[in-house]
């Protein structure tokens, strides 16, 4: 079987596509794109005015009253500051061009000019990628505390709330996993050390650990033993990203609110396709041709609602 | 028994009034502190944060301010203007971590060295040879819902020793 060789030219010609112009073909099937939306349901949308873009956090929270008699000074407390995070906006360009011939002779039923539509395409894969992709570095990329984003020692903004860990140890996924996972968000507490439990929503995993997931998500009774306990997961929400590359790790993904969320899409110039000026004075047979222009970034600055065991 | 997580003081009572934030104050040009370090003003008007040792609260060393930001100039070796908390009163009383034990009602009106270690500024019960802290009250006497007895690196209230913020100057 002879493989199709071919070079990205940057212009749709009739060279490249000599099977659009045989008038022996009887059919050309499309190659359909076919992506699910996935990563940006964890992303909050900010908006940028400039390509550096600083995060931080601010609270509410103060000391507990201490007791202390009416003719005593009212004694005095105040809110720890966050920790700042800078990102730094890309911009990103790419774009598509057809020659008047090629259109012409195009025996395809309109293919040729429907390849153009595989540009904005590429801005939303490359999104999938962006989005997913400070979840899978996330065990070696640093976040706002100077910790990777998953850390069992991020420290509070204040430190007399001590530290957090968002790993927990490298366990398969299993009921009991699981519930460990569960118990460890549940016992979370905020900056200053009081309790702030963080329920789990849904875990996310990889394709491979789909079978264990959905087993979770769907048995009555506890699916790894034939113990018929109960199965305290059963309906729990379960996420297969197809853009994790590990195939083991999987996340817990937990109910603070979206300002919490610690997950940013950062949109200086959103995707934007635009046309080139085409026909141009030199090239009058490059019919048309579009641009594509992305300025955004996805980056993470603390992960307090996600919780990543490697698994095993 | 539950070990506190162990941070520099805050003011909890100022009873000097105001405490406005100084930015004219000059710091030593190789100084690092972080905020909620004491900090003395030398004979050379530069501030230094003050280290544990016997010469803590006595002449020039006499304790003054309170960082309210951290600085680090090692880097740079310039002079730089900070932020403090205005001049420590005697009356001031401050939240502050126990070096890394309990601490019992009979600490109260005890006096007791201060431990500064890695820019972490502790109250240190098991020494008073160098006294510059008076136990106001251990925290959990007045605040028992974060805070308990048993406590190691306990939160404690204490006041600086009027010797140690009054010393006196040697001339420059």
């Amino acid at each position: 079987m002879a493989a199709l060789t071919y070079v990205r030219s940057g212009v749709l010609q009739r060279e490249a596509y000599t099977d659009m112009y045989d008038k022996q073909m009887d059919l050309y099937l499309k190659r359909e794109d076919n992506l699910p939306v996935q990563g940006q349901q964890f992303y909050t949308t900010e908006d940028a005015d400039n390509i550096s873009f600083r995060v931080t956090t601010t609270g509410t929270l103060v000391a507990l009253p201490i007791e202390a008699d009416d003719t005593e000074p009212v004694p005095r407390s105040s809110v720890a500051p966050g920790h700042v995070m800078d990102f730094t906006i890309p911009t990103l360009q790419q774009s598509i061009r057809i020659t008047d011939t090629l259109l012409k002779l195009d025996r395809s039923g309109g293919r040729a000019a429907d390849m153009i539509s595989g540009l904005p395409r590429a801005g939303k894969r490359w999104l999938e990628y962006a989005f997913v992709d400070p979840i899978n570095n996330g065990t070696t990329t640093t976040g706002a505390d100077s910790q990777f984003l998953f850390d069992n020692d991020h420290e509070h903004e204040d430190p007399a709330g001590g530290t957090y860990s968002n790993v927990e140890t490298g366990a398969a996924l299993s009921s009991t996993t699981l519930s460990a996972m569960y118990n460890n968000m549940q016992k979370r507490t905020n900056e200053l050390g009081q309790i702030s439990p963080i329920t789990m929503q849904k875990i996310v995993v990889h394709v491979d650990n789909r079978k264990p997931a959905l087993e979770i998500a769907r048995s009555l009774q506890s699916p790894e033993d034939a113990l018929n306990r109960a199965n305290i997961f059963k309906d729990f929400g379960v996420m297969i990203w197809h853009h994790l590359t590990n195939s083991t790790a999987w996340f817990g993904w937990g109910d603070l609110p979206q300002t919490m969320w610690g997950l940013h899409y950062m949109v200086f110039t959103p995707p934007t396709v635009g046309k080139l000026a085409l026909p141009g004075e030199d090239h009058p047979h490059i019919k048309a041709g579009f641009w594509l222009k992305i300025q955004v970034a996805a980056g993470g600055s603390l992960l307090k609602n996600m919780t990543r065991n490697a698994g095993a | 028994m539950a070990a506190k997580n162990a941070r520099n003081p805050s003011v909890v009572w100022n009873y000097s009034g105001a405490t406005p934030a100084k930015n004219r104050l000059m710091s030593d040009g190789s100084a690092t502190w972080k905020a909620g370090q004491f900090l003395m003003s030398k004979n050379d008007a530069l501030l230094y944060e003050c280290i544990t040792g016997g010469n803590l609260g006595v002449d020039e060393d006499a304790i003054n301010y309170v960082a309210i930001s951290d600085l680090d100039t090692a880097t740079t070796g310039v002079d730089t203007n900070v932020r403090v908390v205005n001049t420590v009163h005697a009356d001031d009383v401050y939240e502050i971590n126990e070096l890394d034990g309990t601490v019992a009602r009979t600490a109260v009106s005890q006096r007791y060295d201060m431990d500064v270690s890695a820019n972490l500024c502790t109250l240190n019960v098991g020494s008073g040879t160098n006294a510059v802290f008076e136990v106001v009250q251990p925290k959990w006497v007045l605040e028992a819902f974060q805070n308990a007895s048993t406590d190691t690196l306990a939160v404690t209230y204490v006041k600086i020793l009027e010797t140690a913020l009054d010393a006196e100057k040697v001339a420059p």
